[in-house]
């Protein structure tokens, strides 16, 4: 006989099995990838957000205008998985219609097959002359994607705290240190985010100094973590920046109080919301080289084994390359590539106009000449600078250990 | 001042500090909850703020109760797979000896070090064979592949507590071996089978990779991807993702108010043994 216990036990179990079995029926979800129904969309733009839930919609209001045969099942997936789905879809030759992603994949992306070569598609595309050749990613001479808008990274500055300390916009690093130095520790002095593998924060402060991934040198390197590392020392970015992601270093800048932020464009709906104070940009200042920027701007791509070629890239170009689906971009924060575009209204807007001034040094994030071993050249940029930013390493100790690291990598 | 309350102080406010250094971030969790995006960074509402619900109300509008359902299907369905195969798996290892079953210990131990991402494609790859892939049990079936060295290595110390001469009693008396496993080994060893359970649900529960990875459908998503939901590079939705985990967290917490006292007993059992 089964103890009454046991019996308990098992009854249970027997009875969440039930449970389970009951919901059987909803088990099976009906967007699948690759469904020949419908136009598959992958993207990470996450509905949690209301700026982004918002450029979602409105993309699918869009392709819904189109009137195209096909309905668009929009389908989101974290932006650090989006990559991964990819290749474990395409391993078992699946995928969406269309996915976007951040740039620096693309090589893995073609390396595993997963994106489909669109130039026959893209040279018949009716408005093609429209699209900069920038905007037009391209691999061996064939299209695997398209940017449908401009993203870029500048120094925000809160105007309120500046003029009333008569501190003008800085133009140079030693305007801005000089800066940093008149306000002291009155407010936070400048937001910059040490959190993550990715030197996306650094890029323009170490190559303001002369750092080049192709020719790596320490010297240019310390240079920028001395400057920077000596404003965390002396209390004007904060120790704890280096947990910030850029986001949340941008989210503290539009709480007030803190005098500049780097920042994206994309982030000018957020400031536009929540900013109570009078605020501006400029092109992150320059120091012995240009201060270089990363052109960023969502890649699409068309999954290589989508199967109808035709209506993914209907899809994109009426979700990106259209007007109306650059206009929705444009609403979100980020800055339309069609040349057509250039002129329109919400353009005029002074914020983008600096966004565009730093877009003349802007290199692509995927940088020429280098292939997948660039995230990992990457990392130890990004750790270096983090540790600065802590104060747990030396501008000049962390600055070795990071180019031996790159050119380990190199080889 | 005697040395017994000398003592008591010490410990009253031994306990005190404790009681903040855990109680704080669970207060910074539960107030970011009910506060506005822009109290989040006012440092003048870290404590006093105006309370509003409207986090919780934007996230059950998002979803929740599809999420939570899906996580619950995937959680209970990948317990019963892991002790289904687990509980009579680890059985044979404790009562059997020799070098096939050392061999396979040694091969569990190795195969519960295996990074989850290095399974994804092979896992993928599987699952889309069985037809599974978009579905619920595919994900659990996953999880529980991975969870299954664990749970065996887990559970095996407990079987082979149980003394072989309870075993010969009973088969004296002219029992079975499945009699013998289900109405003696198995009550036994309940404590060791419920906190195998519980870790499992646990880990389920808050899955996130394999589900994001072998789910199409953001219908069929758990909550651990409602969590993600909340982050973007547009910024974070703070208030939102506190009030997701502080619901997703209640489930947790039951099972150890409610199987403390199993629970605590498993581990420590397990940790001797």
């Amino acid at each position: 006989m089964i103890s009454p216990r046991l019996g308990s036990i098992v009854h249970r179990v027997a009875a969440a099995a039930a449970l389970v079995a009951l919901s059987a029926c909803g088990t099976s979800g009906s967007g699948g990838a690759g469904n020949a129904g419908q136009v598959t969309f992958w993207h990470y733009y996450a509905q949690g957000i209301p700026a982004t839930a918002k450029f979602t919609k409105d993309l699918g209001d869009t392709y819904a205008k189109a009137a195209l045969p096909k309905p668009l099942n929009s389908v989101y997936v974290p932006a650090e998985q989006l990559t991964q789905k990819v290749v474990a879809s395409a391993a078992t030759k699946q995928g969406p219609d269309v996915f976007v992603q951040g740039g620096a994949d693309l090589l893995q992306l073609i390396k595993a097959g997963a994106i489909a070569d669109f130039t026959a598609q893209f040279d018949a595309f009716k408005d093609k002359s429209q699209i900069p050749d920038a905007n037009v990613i391209k691999q061996d001479g064939k299209v695997y994607g398209v940017q449908g808008f401009n993203n870029t990274t500048a120094l925000w500055y809160n105007k309120t705290i500046l003029d009333e300390l008569g501190i003008a916009p800085p133009t140079t690093m030693d305007e801005l240190d000089a800066a940093l130095a008149k306000i002291g520790t009155k407010y936070v002095g400048i937001g910059l985010a040490g959190q993550g593998d990715q030197d996306v924060n650094a890029f323009s402060f170490i190559s303001a100094y002369g750092f080049d991934y192709a020719k790596p040198d320490a010297a240019a390197l310390e240079n920028a973590f001395k400057l920077v590392g000596g404003w965390a020392e002396k209390g004007y970015v904060p120790r704890d920046a280096a947990t910030w992601t850029p986001d949340v270093a941008f989210q503290k800048f539009t709480a007030g109080g803190m005098a500049f932020a780097v920042g994206g464009n994309w982030q000018y709906g957020n400031a536009k919301k929540t900013a109570s104070f009078t605020y501006g940009v400029v092109p992150v200042p320059d120091a012995t080289a240009p201060a270089k920027v990363y052109q960023f701007g969502d890649n699409v791509h068309m999954s290589a084994f989508t199967k109808d070629k035709k209506a993914a890239f209907d899809a994109i170009a009426t979700m990106f390359l259209s007007k109306d689906g650059e206009l929705a971009a444009l609403e979100a924060g980020s800055m339309p590539v069609r040349k057509d575009l250039a002129d329109t209204k919400g353009m005029q807007d002074p914020i983008y106009d600096q966004f565009n001034k730093a877009l003349k040094n802007g290199v692509p994030y995927l940088l020429p000449g280098f292939g997948t071993e660039l995230t990992q050249m990457r990392k130890p940029v990004a750790e270096a600078w983090s540790a600065v930013l802590a104060g747990q390493s030396t501008p000049r100790d962390a600055a070795t250990t990071a180019v031996a690291a790159v050119q380990r990598v190199a080889k | 001042m005697s040395d017994s309350r000398r003592n008591t102080t010490v410990t009253v406010l031994g306990c005190v500090a404790l009681l903040a250094i855990y109680a704080l971030p669970l207060y910074w969790l539960l107030a970011t909850s009910f506060k506005s995006l822009k109290d989040v960074f006012a440092g003048s509402a870290a404590v006093f703020f105006t309370p509003t619900p409207q986090a919780y109300i934007d996230v059950w509008n998002g979803g929740f109760a599809t999420s939570a359902l899906n996580s619950v299907i995937i959680a209970v369905s990948t317990t019963v797979i892991v002790l289904v195969i687990a509980v009579p798996t680890s059985y044979g290892l404790a009562r059997l000896n020799g070098a096939v079953v050392t061999g396979g210990l040694a091969l569990l131990i190795v195969l519960q070090m295996v990074p989850a991402t290095s399974t994804l494609i092979p896992l993928n790859r599987l699952l889309a064979q069985w037809g599974l892939t978009g579905n619920l049990y595919g994900v659990a079936i996953a999880i529980a592949a991975t969870n299954l060295p664990f749970s065996m290595l887990l559970l095996r110390p407990f079987f082979a507590g149980v003394p072989i001469a309870i075993e010969e009693a009973a088969a004296s008396d002219g029992a079975s071996r499945w009699q013998r496993f289900v109405k003696i080994v198995l009550p036994i060893t309940r404590n060791g089978i419920a906190t195998v359970a519980t870790l499992t649900f646990i880990g389920a529960w808050g899955e996130f990779l394999y589900a994001i990875t072998f789910l199409n459908d953001p219908g069929q998503y758990p909550v651990s991807a409602l969590l993600a939901q909340q982050m973007s590079s547009y910024g974070v939705n703070w208030p939102g993702l506190m009030a997701v985990s502080v619901l997703v967290s209640v489930p947790t917490v039951l099972i150890y108010l409610f199987g403390q006292r199993l629970l605590v007993g498993g581990i420590t059992m397990g940790s001797v043994r």
